[in-house]
């Protein structure tokens, strides 16, 4: 009897996990009166923060990394700006990508002020719609620009607003590569630890639920609308339209160019509109998940994290939640090397959790680490996990400590989808590795082309401690050959 | 048929919001509680449409169970103020039963009370419309499942008709009614009249407040109105004109009943009437058509003050690549950088950035000041072997447009950078004190400078003054300086430089006065 009532309390001590015991959240206060409603955020030399704002205006904070932020300045260093997504510092030059251009600017002499802007390349159309936003990345290795360009009103391609729905490189002389077709309505771009380029594509026309695209060079990303412009150019040819109520899996073997989503986040489960990428190499100053893909979240004003790997040439992976709380809906992302994670948010036009019209904060790894699933990896017989820490080798090598599911979106040129074609797949067999750090699972039931929801809340870690999060998502787009 | 109906009504009769709705409390917070709150009042302190008591919500269910499974886009007024959103569709993303268990949630919380649906009832609602390809707009959806009839604010409402062809308020002591009419629906409702032009109307009644203090009145109409309330005059829209011209006035009311009087009248053309009363947030109609003022966005007028000021944004009356320019003493432009060349110049105040920076922003937005001068559709520069029939409405690909950016002077102004058919362009308008800008542009050349590039200045109408300057319109006169580089022209395209450049380094010199 005593012995039953000290595991209950265990178990309860257990399920209470805080996001507060692993990372703490701070608020940076902004310049009194001002609106800044981030939409991009730049680490300057220095220590020095830039932030851009949907009104237009670049803000530069310093203190943004000191201990006590009410002590942080401001000054305003550009004004009059197109609602910008995406800087970055290099050489002396703040670039930007903004709705009309790729831009280039600096202070010429010495007073924090922008003097001079430099249109490095424009090489799609604006009309006046409000969708028509424009996101960039920091410079890939070879120095270029990504661009990814939102479809005119995220479901049509204007004849005046050529290239809406591609992406392009942009040399740093400003030479504009088309790169991919078929976007729909991004909410961010940026890298994995391995420099490929990835954007948030959001669920609308021909795309089911949201997700993780990779701009694999050449790809068509899925929605057809935006095909009409390839007479424009002779970089991609037109990929063709996708039959309408088919699946992403289906029109694959008919599409050659078509990418299929990296990791699908599904509509609810994992927030509902995704946002900026960014890959975490800080080696360890941001907890246990380097090498990782972080993905921000505005409606639901929250942070996930994926682990990405290429099966077959195909990109796929997990997603799982992992930090929330935010006050408006988290758009830029960006993360230092000491392991500062600076988050910017608005809500304007498109509500959030968090309920502020704007916010700019910075999360910080406390040192202590969570009890997590931080890998999810396909194997031939099913996934073998890794955990941040050690596993209760009794709960974790317990088939019944797994439950899964699994389904997939129509891809159709309506709007979103239901979950459809569900699937039961079932753990058979968990095998605790000796260092109890992974777990290998014999799966039956896998379904190429489909979500799998793993929820291994019935494992412990050797602690006794549950699993900060216990459910995840894997993409099947390749088996391993 | 009347069989399946009786059945239908009772299904939908038989689930209490109370026992049902619980289970759509999580679907809602999961898949609406971002935009219309957990609380059902909207998020954002009112920058998204509430559900609690909303009139959206109430009476037939199909209305809002259409906006779930359609979306609905473009302007919409719930509880007495007026959006302009877009709520994507969720019908191929939630199942007939999520969404019956989240109408049936939000039909019976937060004050609401109307009957739950099951998901029976969504299944039909989907097969009605499953040909409903795009979003649906406010007025398409209350045409077919109209808003439950309510009955307007205003008491023993008399209306009272004069014929004349009035332009401005007549004096009805000394006019002889047509037709005196009983309005019982309770609004100012000129349909109900059936006077189409030169007609006056007299609308008197009463009205109820429940608490007294301060309230605001919004007066619109097309032609004149003005409004009396309890014998005082609150406000007045003068004269012929469209809507859109709101006017407020404020009247302290007491609890209890106030007696209104509205006066109007019709010239000939549009008509409409609007006039609403606020007391905080809160908003009562008098009429079935809002206040326009009540839909505009918030005024953040861009104030110029010692310093040139720049807007990059959509600028009505030019392309989407504008570049606003807001200079001291009052002079503003809007450069092109589609087109290389200067879209819009105007006086008085620079811009109002409410309209983007509200909301989400769509939309051109027009210049802040008076007397605003259009240059022009169309590209700044066109190439000419021998006479142009009409100036070119797109780029001329020969040419290589490309606009190169700008740099700002130690006062804000800034000097465009840009290059067509080889020749890099540096242009600097500069305010000068008073009325007048002043634009320097300095063109560099190759070896071999192509000779048949022609710049305009001006849109069509412009007229020669003589010794190289011209009446733009608006007025705005332009004087070219006289320079070997170009040789200057009216046509009906408007003013244009034949630029005979030399090798190297060319300059052109211009001047904009204002009257």
């Amino acid at each position: 009897m005593k012995r039953g009532l000290l595991g209950a309390f265990a178990v309860m001590s257990g399920g209470f996990v805080s996001a507060e015991e692993y990372y703490q959240t701070e608020v940076i206060p902004t310049p009194e009166g001002e609106f800044l409603e981030l939409g991009s955020i730049a680490l300057l030399p220095e220590r020095r923060v830039a932030v851009s704002s949907r009104r237009g205006d670049i803000w530069i904070c310093e203190g943004a990394y000191e201990e006590d932020l009410s002590k942080v300045k401001w000054t305003k260093f550009a004004e009059g700006l197109h609602e910008p997504f995406g800087m970055f510092w290099r050489d002396g030059w703040l670039w930007l990508t903004q709705r009309p251009e790729v831009t280039k600017i600096r202070d010429l002499d010495g007073d924090w002020r922008a003097d001079e802007f430099v249109t490095v390349a424009a090489p799609w159309g604006i009309n006046g719609n409000y969708h028509e936003y424009a996101f960039g990345t920091d410079p890939d290795k070879y120095g270029n620009v990504w661009v990814a360009l939102c479809l005119t009103g995220s479901g049509a391609a204007a004849d005046d607003s050529p290239f809406r729905g591609w992406g392009f490189r942009i040399t740093p002389d400003g030479e504009a590569i088309p790169t991919v077709n078929g976007i729909r309505s991004p909410g961010g771009i940026g890298f994995n630890a391995a420099g490929d380029t990835f954007y948030c594509d959001n669920q609308g026309l021909w795309n089911g639920s949201s997700s993780l695209k990779h701009m694999k060079i050449g790809g068509f990303m899925g929605n057809p609308v935006g095909n009409k412009y390839a007479s424009l150019q002779n970089v991609l040819k037109d990929p063709g339209t996708p039959e309408s109520g088919s699946r992403i899996e289906s029109e694959r073997k008919k599409i050659k160019e078509l990418v299929p989503p990296a990791v699908v986040f599904p509509h609810g489960l994992i927030g509902q509109s995704p946002t900026g990428v960014i890959p975490e190499q800080t080696g360890g100053q941001f907890g246990p998940f380097s090498g990782q893909t972080l993905v921000g979240e505005q409606t639901h004003s929250q942070v996930q994290r994926v682990f990405l790997e290429k099966v077959n040439g195909v990109y796929q992976g997990a997603v799982w939640h992992f930090l929330e709380g935010y006050r408006s809906g988290i758009v830029p992302l960006r993360l230092s090397e000491d392991g500062t994670l600076f988050v910017g948010g608005t809500n304007r036009g498109w509500a959030a959790r968090g309920g502020k019209p704007f916010t700019f904060e910075r999360t910080r790894w406390k040192g202590k680490v969570p009890f997590e699933m931080k890998e999810m990896k396909l194997t031939k017989d099913g996934w073998e996990l890794t955990f941040t820490k050690p596993v209760d080798a009794a709960t974790a090598g317990n088939p019944s400590s797994y439950q899964m599911a699994a389904w997939t979106y129509i891809y159709q040129k309506s709007y979103g989808s239901p979950q459809v074609d569900q699937a039961e797949p079932k753990v058979v067999k968990a095998e605790v590795a000796a260092d109890k750090l992974s777990v290998k699972l014999t799966v039956e039931g896998r379904v190429k082309g489909h979500v799998h929801e793993l929820d291994a809340s019935g494992i412990k870690g050797a602690e006794g401690s549950a699993l900060w999060h216990p459910k995840c998502y894997y993409t099947i787009n390749e088996w391993i050959p | 048929m009347a069989i399946r109906k009786i059945l239908l009504f009772s299904l939908i009769g038989s689930f209490s919001p109370l026992t049902f709705g619980m289970e759509g409390k999580a679907e809602y917070e999961m898949f609406c509680g971002a935009c219309h709150n957990p609380d059902g009042k909207g998020a954002g302190e009112g920058a998204f449409p509430p559900l609690a008591g909303s009139e959206w919500v109430k009476g037939d269910p199909e209305r809002m169970i259409q906006v779930v499974l359609h979306g609905l886009e473009g302007p919409v007024s719930v509880s007495g103020k007026s959006y302009n959103l877009a709520m994507p569709p969720q019908g191929g993303v939630l199942s007939n039963e999520q969404i019956a268990a989240i109408v049936t949630y939000v039909r019976g919380s937060w004050g609401n009370k109307e009957k739950g649906v099951d998901a029976q009832f969504v299944k039909k609602a989907r097969e009605r419309t499953a040909s409903q390809q795009k979003m649906w707009k406010a007025n398409q959806l209350l045409d077919k499942w109209p808003l439950p009839s309510q009955k307007g604010p205003v008491e023993h409402l008399i209306a009272t008709v004069y014929k004349g062809e009035f332009k401005s308020m007549p004096d009805f002591s000394k006019l002889e009614p047509s037709a005196v009419e009983e309005e019982a629906e309770g609004y100012f409702d000129l349909s109900n009249l059936g006077e189409k032009d030169h007609f006056a109307v007299v609308w008197e009644g009463e009205f109820n407040v429940e608490n007294g203090g301060d309230y605001t009145f919004q007066l619109d109409s097309d032609d004149g109105a003005r409004l009396f309330v309890n014998g005082e005059k609150v406000t007045e829209v003068k004269g012929i004109g469209a809507m859109g011209r709101t006017r407020e006035g404020r009247v302290l009311l007491e609890p209890g009943v106030s007696k209104i009087r509205l006066e109007y009248f019709e010239y000939k053309g549009e008509e409409g009437i609007a006039l609403g009363m606020r007391k905080g947030k809160q908003w009562v109609y008098f009429t079935k058509d809002k206040t326009k003022k009540s839909s505009a966005p918030p005024s953040i007028p861009l104030v110029v003050k010692d310093e040139a000021r720049i807007y990059r944004n959509f600028i009505k009356g030019t392309t989407a690549r504008a570049i606003g320019v807001g200079y001291p003493g009052g002079v503003n432009l809007a450069f092109s950088a589609d087109e290389l060349g200067l879209g819009l110049a105007w006086t008085g105040d620079f811009i109002d950035a409410g309209l983007h920076w509200t909301g989400r922003g769509q939309g051109f937005q027009s210049p802040g000041g008076r007397r605003v001068l259009g240059f022009g559709v169309g590209p700044a520069f066109a190439l000419s072997a021998g006479e142009l029939s009409q100036w070119p409405k797109a780029w001329q690909n020969e040419l290589k447009p490309r606009f190169r950016g700008y740099v700002l002077d130690d006062k804000r102004q800034p000097e465009f950078r840009y290059e067509v058919a080889g020749i890099q362009f540096f242009d600097k308008p500069e305010a000068v004190q008073g009325r007048e800008l002043v634009r320097n542009i300095k063109l560099l050349a190759g070896d071999s400078p192509p000779q048949d590039i022609r710049m305009r200045l001006s849109a069509g109408g412009a007229k020669s003054l003589g010794s190289h300057s011209f009446e733009l319109g608006n007025g705005v006169r332009l004087e070219v300086a006289k320079c070997d580089s170009v040789q200057t022209k009216v046509t009906n395209d408007g003013v244009i430089l034949e630029l005979k450049l030399k090798p190297g380094e060319n300059r052109i010199g211009l001047r904009y006065v204002w009257k």
